[in-house]
Order: C-alpha cells, then sequence, then structure tokens
C-alpha cells in the first residue's frame, strides 16, 4: 500500500513548520494525549512537523477537571504554519471566550479516533485507554459499516484478549 | 494575600523539582502531580513571569526581607478572570505510522500515536463532525477543534500500596478506584491530496542501504518498493539514486522521467548487497548531491531504504540535521522507508524527525503494494 497510493503522502507536503498551541483555563489538568508530544513550557517549545497532502493531524486530549470555574473560563488556540503552495507563514489565532463554548456532541469522528488511540494504547502497552479492552472490542463489534481501518483493529484486538 | 498566585508558584515549584517543564514524551504518564506542570504562566499574559520571579513574589506574599507585605506589589486578579497556562501539542508528522506496521508483523510495542496516523480517517469524516470551531486555513486545508462536555468517570486500576498508578507493569498487587470529572478535546487539521496532474514536479533523491544486512528479502523489499514507486512519478519528476554500504556509490543523477525510466529500471533490478553499513556516508553523499541538485520549482525531497543498523563510520544521528539545511533555512526534507522486521526503528525515528519527514516500514511485498 504505501508505494501505491500512499506514496505520494511520502513526498507530496502541504505545510511544514506547523505547530498547534493553546491557551487553556486553570484548573484544567492534561491527563492522556493521542498525539506524539506535549510541552507546557513557552522556552521549551517542541519540534515543528510537517502536514503532508491528502492527509491529517488528528488527536484527542483528555483533561481532568479539578476547578469547574474553568469551563468559564476564556480560551484560544494558535496554529502557525507554512503552506507550500505560497511558501509564506500564516498564524490563525482564534479565542474562545468560554471554554464550555467549545462543547459539542461526539461525532463520528471522535469515536473513530478514540477508539484508534484506545487500541493503540493496548497494542503498544501504554496507559491511558478510556475503556477497557472488553468495551472496546463491544464497540467495535457494534459498528454497523465499519471503514477498512476499524475492521482491521477489530480483528486485532481480540488477539490482545 | 493573592491565592492564585500562591497557588502557581507553588505548581511551578513543583514542576521544576519533578523536571516537567519541558516538553514530555507521550510515552510517559501523565500523573496528578505532573499535570500540574500546566500551571505555568502564559507567555503573553500581563502576569507572565518566570519561575525565578514568581518565587520572588511569593516571598514578598508571605512577608519578604524588606517587611513590605507585597500586596501593593502583585495586584489582585478580577475574580471572574480565569488564569491560563500555555500547552504545545505535537502529533508528530502526519504520516509517521511505523508502529502499527511492526503490530501487524508481530512486535509489540511502539508508538500509540503512529496507529492514529496509520488508521487514517475517512476525509470525509471531517465534514461529518459537529465543530465547535471550523476554520478555513487556505484554499486546500481545514482545521476543527471542538470539545465534549464534562462528565464523571470512574477508573479501576493495578496500584501500589501507595495507591500509585502500576499500569501495566506489576499487575495483582491491589486494585484502586478514582472517579474524575474529564473533558476530551478532538482536533483535526487537514490537507487536501493534489492531483498527479495538478502537483509540481518532484526531484527525488533515493539513499539506498546495500550493506549486509540488507541480504535476502530486505533488498528484495526495496528493490520492489523503488520500482513501485516509479508508477507514482509523471513526466517531468527527476531521479538521482545513491547506495551505501561502507562506501557510497553514486549510480544515476538528475534523470528525468520518463525519457529515462529503462536506465531508472535496470539501475533498481542491478542492485546487490554487501559489506558494512556507513549511513553516514551515504547521507551525506545524497544531501551533497540534493543540494547541488535542488530545484526551486521542484518537490525536493530524499527518500532513505534502510534497515537502519548504521555499523561503521560515524553511527551518530547528531548533526544530521545540518544536513538537510539549505543555507541554514529548511530544504529538502527526508523520509525513511525502514526494510525488514529488524530495522532500527529508533534511528530510523530520530533521522526523519532531523529530517522533518515521516517513516514507514516495509515488512512485506504486500506492505509495498
Amino acid at each position: 500500500m504505501i508505494f501505491g497510493d500512499y506514496f505520494s503522502k511520502l513526498v507530496e507536503v502541504s505545510a511544514d513548520q506547523v505547530a498547534i498551541e493553546m491557551m487553556l483555563p486553570e484548573g484544567l489538568a492534561l491527563e492522556g494525549f493521542s498525539g506524539e508530544e506535549v510541552s507546557v513550557d513557552p522556552e521549551q517549545r517542541l519540534q515543528n512537523i510537517i502536514l503532508a497532502a491528502g492527509d491529517d493531524m488528528t488527536f484527542t486530549a483528555r483533561f481532568v477537571v479539578h476547578d469547574e470555574a474553568a469551563l468559564d473560563g476564556a480560551a484560544s488556540l494558535k496554529v502557525t504554519l507554512r503552506p507550500l503552495s505560497s511558501g509564506e507563514e500564516q498564524i490563525i489565532e482564534i479565542e474562545i471566550d468560554k471554554f464550555s463554548d467549545l462543547i459539542a456532541d461526539p461525532g463520528v469522528l471522535f469515536e473513530r479516533t478514540q477508539l484508534v488511540s484506545d487500541f493503540a494504547k493496548y497494542a503498544t502497552g501504554h496507559n491511558g485507554a478510556t475503556r477497557t479492552l472488553e468495551e472496546l472490542e463491544a464497540d467495535l463489534e457494534a459498528l454497523d459499516n465499519p471503514d477498512w481501518g476499524l475492521a482491521e483493529i477489530e480483528g486485532y484486538v481480540s488477539q490482545l484478549q | 494575600m493573592n491565592t492564585r498566585l500562591l497557588n502557581i508558584t507553588s505548581m511551578i515549584l513543583l514542576t521544576l523539582a519533578l523536571g516537567m517543564g519541558t516538553g514530555c514524551s507521550m510515552d510517559a504518564d501523565y500523573s496528578q502531580e505532573a499535570s500540574y506542570g500546566n500551571s505555568i504562566p502564559p507567555k503573553n499574559s500581563s502576569e507572565q513571569v518566570s519561575p525565578d520571579q514568581n518565587s520572588a513574589e511569593h516571598a514578598g506574599t508571605d512577608g519578604a526581607a524588606d517587611g513590605s507585605t507585597g500586596e501593593n506589589e502583585i495586584p489582585d486578579k478580577p475574580e471572574d478572570e480565569v488564569a491560563q497556562f500555555w500547552i504545545q501539542f505535537s502529533t508528530d508528522d502526519s504520516t509517521s505510522m511505523a508502529s502499527p506496521q511492526l503490530f501487524k508483523a508481530g512486535q509489540y510495542g511502539g508508538l500509540p500515536h503512529e496507529f492514529v496516523n496509520y488508521y487514517d480517517p475517512p476525509a470525509s469524516m471531517f465534514e461529518e463532525e459537529t465543530w465547535s470551531i471550523e476554520e478555513d486555513v487556505n484554499e486546500d486545508i481545514r482545521l476543527g477543534l471542538k470539545t465534549t462536555e464534562a462528565q464523571t468517570i470512574t477508573r479501576t486500576y493495578p496500584c501500589g500500596e501507595d495507591g500509585s498508578d502500576q499500569g501495566f507493569e506489576v499487575v495483582g498487587e491491589q486494585e484502586c478506584t478514582e472517579e474524575k470529572e474529564v473533558v476530551d478535546v478532538l482536533f483535526q487539521m487537514r490537507a487536501d491530496a493534489v492531483p498527479q496532474s495538478e502537483r509540481r514536479n518532484w526531484n527525488l533523491f533515493f539513499c539506498v542501504d546495500v550493506s549486509g544486512s540488507m541480504t535476502g528479502d530486505n533488498l528484495l523489499y526495496a528493490k520492489r518498493a523503488l520500482e513501485k514507486s516509479l508508477d507514482n512519478l509523471k513526466t517531468g519528476d527527476r531521479v538521482t539514486m545513491v547506495t551505501f554500504n561502507s562506501q557510497a556509490v553514486l549510480h544515476f543523477e538528475d534523470l528525468e522521467f520518463t525519457a529515462n525510466e529503462e536506465t531508472i529500471r535496470n539501475a533498481f533490478d542491478n542492485l546487490e548487497a554487501g559489506g558494512g553499513t556507513d549511513m553516514r556516508r551515504g547521507l551525506n553523499l545524497t544531501y551533497e548531491l540534493a543540494q547541488a541538485l535542488y530545484n526551486t520549482d521542484h518537490t525536493n525531497r530524499v527518500i532513505l531504504f534502510s534497515d537502519g543498523a548504521a555499523n561503521v563510520g560515524d553511527t551518530r544521528i547528531a548533526g544530521f540535521e545540518a544536513l538537510t539545511r539549505i543555507g541554514g533555512n529548511e530544504g529538502i526534507y527526508l523520509s525513511g522507508v525502514g526494510v525488514g522486521h529488524y530495522y532500527d526503528m529508533e534511528r530510523m525515528d530520530a533521522l526523519t524527525d532531523a529530517g522533518k519527514g515521516a517513516h514507514v516500514f516495509l515488512p512485506s511485498i504486500e506492505e509495498v503494494d
């Protein structure tokens, strides 16, 4: 598959120098993250990354709410990137009056990302899955028309039991 | 006394004591204490202070040496304003995905986030998701952000006598239960695919390991992958190939596709393996050529095929990053193709991180196609 349709993702960069930052209300504490690295020190920034054409950067992050007031606190998202179509750095800054304004019902992408991330935790021996292995298996079995990825994962989950 | 600042100070001191003030690998657990490292003040806030400054202010509020209370020096925060903390996320480059391939090949372990890259969600899911924030970055790139409602969850986990989470390492000592309120954040940034007819021409530099460890299946997979990659090229693309074992050898340079397709295929077909592995020598020669043949109108990319088992010459990764730059600027990205079941994943990951690219894994002919 890699040297078929996938190959262009190895070569085609849509944007580089990608950095994803947020300002979040105190009272939230990061507990888990489905990506690679996190920094909480502006003086210790992470290496910028690339976004391939035809590809995505997707992550879920779980925060423990230590202070209910945090849900009413302001937040912001800042994404810096350099689309190679223009070669110019672009900064997207979005202010959010209240963290709770971000609330929306979980959709198919959210559910899928959680399923894949939970499976990955078990497959690699890491903590932090949001459900037990039995729950993961049941949730995968309950899917009506799983895409190829979820169908493949369903096959592997039983091997992890 | 400004209790919020006092709390911040305490948390920062705790953070420093735990050494959690820097980028954290996601392999680490997020213990309760560690997560309080989030409380570092925002970088652009009027409240921003360095840990040292904050410590000094803390001392002042408790009764500084000059006898002042410090109350006039530290303005109280409005009651209705919640302080913020800064956080940066790295999802890893969008195409890094060797870990699930290793898992499928029977090797347990690896990096969980690469599964999210490998099991790529269908593009249509961006449209199907209900986003709270949805933004067109430009005509090719979109992003979305949302959170779930806060929910209370109960977790049971194996724990030590002191209640500490023992994870998967020690099971059966005793079980602990905790209840907590959580919110889940979802973020996605998606780039449209570029049709082959519309993309810029490519300027590819293949750097192929032909050392003794590549003998047999590994070289077979690499040759098949090289041949298969040509299916993705179009007229006007350019190709250069260097191989390395104890020496680095230039096989051809700057050949235009499709005019030289037969020459390129023959060179792939004639590759033979043997000797030691001086990867640094191979990469040095490849990047020398890539810099000399750099084409501003093309997408320039080095693609390394190797089992990663460097054992001759300079085997360090440190310093490699400079090779990928043009005059100190970002320039020629490196993609890595790990060949065979026992390739050195850590080395390939470190190399491609330094080269700002991604790495994939070739455990079988099936994965090539």
